[in-house]
């Protein structure tokens, strides 16, 4: 009987402690959690020294500090913004006004935009129509036109959300695009060898192997409606994340600047880890073997 | 579920009629077939050889399905292969396998596009799978297998639907040559189980004298059938059948036919019995002589 | 022998013409950066005629600047060397530490700033704006008058929707009907009356109920210190301004329409609701007051950082001595007995 058991899987994994076949899977899963990898110790620790310069920095007043407010200010800051407020709203009340602004356009963009991406990437037709209508919009800086969308949405939320929606629009689309042009040809051909009609090829080919790209594409829209955020809030706005930097800034309170970009910052690390997250579940395949 | 054994099939029967392909528009059209016609009997297993680029390939694509034919027809049971269908099983040489899913399902697609219900499936999915001997990955992505692992998963898949014909393009031609031996035996097993028709391309005549009952030899571009060589070795084949008198003098034939179509696709020719046509003599002064 | 010692006189003579130059020179700035705001006062009077260039003999470079928030943000990073602030921006700026001076007085604010009602929802008051929408541009001297307002007639700041908004944004929403009231200055305030609106509230009105606003014009200490000579020229080229915006309205009318770009009777209107306060008289009580004894500016200074800290502007109220160090009429004092 032929041996065909001769070929290996693939295998791949970069940890830094030497197991042997064996130590128990078990065992192998624990030492992985408990030892950090080298590059999460550098990691720590830039974070670490970052800390330490800035409270030297402070307190030593290497800068004013009308510039840089030491760390316990802004840390003071943030407690009474989330306690007390800030010019009514907690600071929780005010990240959620902008994560709301912000999650309803994208999810809007992601309804529109993938749709007629795949489109586009289907047929040529549809993506002559679309393409040169996205592509002239796309460079254009956010601020410049949002004072035509506030002028034909008003100064609610509407406008904003428009705002957002139309900065993520963009990347969603031109990504679910070029997702399906990168499907491999062989693998459709396949499909068709294997009985599947056109609208069988979409849905169980293309569609799954735009995925990868999709989610590329989804992380750069979300990091695109951060960006566009602050400048939504920028009229006729008195809540958000965003607003509460530009009107900290009217009365120097670089405290609560800090807070406010802290903040934004971190959410958006969060949200674009929540992307990942959601790319791995969606496709297993990529990150076995 | 998957035809057996003996039941010798009416079905599988290709004919290729006077087929001509060509690509492009006026100047710059390219004349990828020229004139072929041959057939593959059912339950044949024929193979086509040829130097790179003599259309081949292009051929296989008519009958797959995937290449309109210029001039000339391709029916497979009487009826003309303008499109893919599963009728037709397909082995690719490269990468083919769906990544996004198991080989399990790999396995079950067609079945699930003849709208197979789900366990029915997945226990022809898994029959299929232990006889390629991969049962125990049936639950890996192929990302996970080794070449000669995903493309026996790529033959069972082909052959879940049943297809009248198994049309193959140098499976094998990505895999290591001991990989290659393997899969060739493993090939001719499965075949002899099923008896299904089978059209299959390379460039290897070792394989091509192995695995098959016919082979055609096609010219360089533009490609047309220069030779029909049938190989009447007995069957069950094995290793030891390529050290057989009989075995050496169809390779020695086959090898003599191919070069002068190699040489020619090179630009070359064959002059007594060697390398001719290629007039390079770099003297003693060496290459710089020649810049 | 004889050209030997013309040769010496001479290079001596040149020596001496140089020293004496660098002693009486008062070393200058390569170039004076003023900050102005968007506003009509006499300012723009004296940026016209070129007053400033010939005073200090410096060149200027004039920025144009729309709020005094900006102006304060300026002044923090050092990208101005004078400005001109309104009272809240002030008394944040000062609350801050910024490192600057008030040393004339600009204007004084009127009616060229308003609150503006829609006619046909019949506001009356700051009463009737519950549950309405008024947009104020946040942190300006309209902003602090209407929380000053709110207050003073007890009604509770968020039974009303108050929308951070500049005028020209204001304008576009009042015309969108998104909004109901709007304090804000001219020239969109003047538009928004003519599109259905009734001024309900003035700043002359505040101004005489205890709350008024006005404009310093501000310097930078570092840059005072160096150059004292040219802050005094620098004062005293504004009293000009105004002196001249007091003796011919007519022609400074003209003047400022082509500054700011617009037509004759807008500014003159807005000439009507603005003060202009001459230079004597800022040395008096109500305003400046004298280095020893500083006049009114620092109380109002001082009650408007109060209120502001009670809005949770700014996080305490800093000691009033700060407020008085920060008005500083020395400058004018000189201007005013040099002219004697």
């Amino acid at each position: 009987m032929m041996d065909m058991s001769n070929t290996e899987p693939l295998h791949s994994s970069a940890t830094i402690v030497k197991v042997d076949q064996d130590t128990s899977r078990s065992a192998r899963v624990i030492i992985r959690l408990a030892r950090p990898s080298t590059e999460r110790l550098i990691t720590a620790a830039t974070l670490l020294i970052i800390l330490g310069l800035w409270y030297l920095a402070t307190h030593y007043q290497w800068v004013p500090g009308l510039f840089v407010p030491s760390p316990l200010s802004v840390w003071r800051a943030l407690v009474e913004m989330q306690q007390t407020g800030y010019q009514g709203h907690t600071l929780f009340e005010h990240l959620a006004s902008s994560m709301y602004r912000i999650v309803t356009g994208l999810g809007m963009a992601l309804v529109t935009a993938v749709p007629l991406g795949l489109l586009m990437g289907v047929n040529s037709k549809i993506r002559a129509i679309f393409d040169p209508l996205i592509e002239f919009y796309r460079p254009l800086p956010p601020l410049a036109y949002y004072t035509l969308l506030v002028l034909w949405l008003g100064i609610d939320n509407t406008s904003k959300i428009m705002l957002l929606f139309l900065a993520a629009f963009p990347p969603l689309c031109v990504s679910a695009a070029q997702a399906v042009k990168g499907v491999d040809p062989v693998l459709i051909r396949a499909a068709r060898t294997l009985g599947a009609n056109a609208i069988q090829v979409f849905l169980y080919i293309v569609l799954p192997g735009s995925l990868p790209e999709l989610f590329t594409g989804l992380r750069i829209a979300v990091g695109v409606t951060f960006s566009v955020l602050v400048a939504a809030e920028m009229v006729a706005a008195s809540s958000g994340i965003g607003w509460i930097v530009l009107d900290a800034g009217k009365f120097l309170r670089s405290d609560v600047i800090f807070v406010g970009i802290i903040v934004m910052g971190l959410t958006g690390l969060l949200l674009d880890k929540l992307v990942r997250k959601l790319e791995q579940l969606a496709t297993p395949w990529r990150s076995c073997g | 579920m998957i035809s057996v054994a003996n039941q010798a099939s009416v079905r599988g029967h290709i004919l290729v009629d006077h087929l001509r392909v060509r690509f492009g528009h006026d100047r710059s059209a390219v004349e990828a077939v020229s004139d072929v016609s041959m057939a593959v009997q059912p339950g044949e297993f024929v193979s086509i050889i040829g130097p790179s680029g003599c259309g081949k390939s292009t051929l296989l694509n008519v009958v797959a399905g995937f290449v309109p034919p210029s001039a000339g027809q391709v029916t497979l049971d009487g009826k003309t292969t303008d499109k893919p269908g599963a009728d037709r099983g397909m082995v690719f040489q490269q990468y083919s396998l769906f990544p996004w899913m198991s080989v399990r399902r790999n396995v079950e697609f067609g079945l699930k596009m003849q709208g197979m219900e789900k366990s029915q499936r997945q226990s022809a999915a898994r029959t299929l799978l232990g006889l390629a001997g991969l049962l125990g990955f049936e639950n890996h992505y192929p990302e996970q297998l080794s070449g000669g692992m995903r493309q026996r998963v790529g033959i069972v898949r082909a052959l879940a639907t049943s297809p009248q014909v198994l049309l193959m393009d140098e499976p094998f031609g990505a895999l290591d040559a001991q990989t290659r031996v393997v899969m060739q035996q493993i090939l001719t097993r499965m075949w002899q189980r099923f008896r299904i028709s089978v059209l299959f391309i390379t460039h290897d005549i070792d394989e091509s004298i192995f695995l098959s009952d016919r082979v055609y030899v096609m010219t360089a571009r533009p490609g047309r059938i220069k030779a029909e060589i049938p190989i009447p070795l007995p069957r069950p084949r094995t290793p030891d059948t390529a050290i057989t008198a009989e075995y050496l003098a169809i390779k020695h034939k086959l090898r003599n036919l191919i070069s002068e179509e190699s040489l020619k696709a090179m630009g070359g020719e064959l002059k007594d019995g060697g390398l001719g046509g290629f007039d390079i003599d770099v003297g003693p002064q060496g290459v710089a002589e020649l810049i | 022998m004889k050209q030997c010692k013309l040769w010496f006189g001479g290079a001596f003579g040149l020596g001496l013409i140089i020293l004496a130059n660098l002693a009486l020179a008062e070393d200058k700035p390569a170039l004076i950066t003023i900050g102005y705001l968007n506003l009509v006062n006499a300012q723009l009077i004296s940026k016209h005629m070129g007053w400033h260039e010939k005073a200090l003999g410096v060149p200027i470079k004039w920025v144009k600047f729309d709020s005094g928030g900006a102006v304060n943000t300026a002044i923090a990073g050092g990208s101005i060397d004078f400005g001109g602030v309104g009272n809240p921006p002030s008394a944040v700026g000062v609350s801050k530490g910024l490192p600057y001076e008030g040393i004339f007085v600009l204007n004084m604010l009127g009616a060229v700033e308003s609150l503006v009602a829609r006619t046909d929802k019949n506001i009356k008051s700051v009463k009737d704006l519950v549950g309405k929408k008024v947009a104020v541009p946040f942190g300006s001297t309209t902003h602090y008058l209407l929380m000053a307002e709110l207050k003073k007639e007890a009604v509770d700041p968020r039974s009303v929707t108050i929308i951070d908004m500049g005028p020209v944004d204001a304008l576009a929403a009042w015309l969108r009907n998104d909004i109901d009231a709007a304090y804000i200055w001219e020239p969109s305030l003047d538009k928004i009356v003519k599109s259905g609106g009734t001024i309900i509230l003035t700043s002359a009105q505040m101004a005489k109920a205890g709350y008024p606003t006005w404009d310093v014009a501000v310097v930078r200490k570092d840059f005072a210190k160096k150059y004292p000579t040219l802050v005094n020229k620098f004062v005293k080229t504004e009293a000009k301004a105004v002196e001249f915006w007091l003796k011919d309205p007519q022609q400074s009318a003209e003047i400022i329409a082509e500054e700011l770009a617009l037509p004759k009777e807008d500014i003159t209107r807005m000439i009507t609701g603005t003060t202009m306060v001459a230079a004597k008289q800022q040395l008096g009580p109500t305003y400046l007051g004298t280095s020893n004894k500083k006049g009114g500016f620092v109380d109002t200074l001082y009650s408007t950082a109060q209120f502001l800290a009670e809005q949770k502007r700014i996080p305490a109220v800093p000691d009033k001595a700060l407020y008085d160090a920060f008005i500083n009429p020395a400058y004018l004092e000189a201007a005013v007995m040099q002219k004697q």
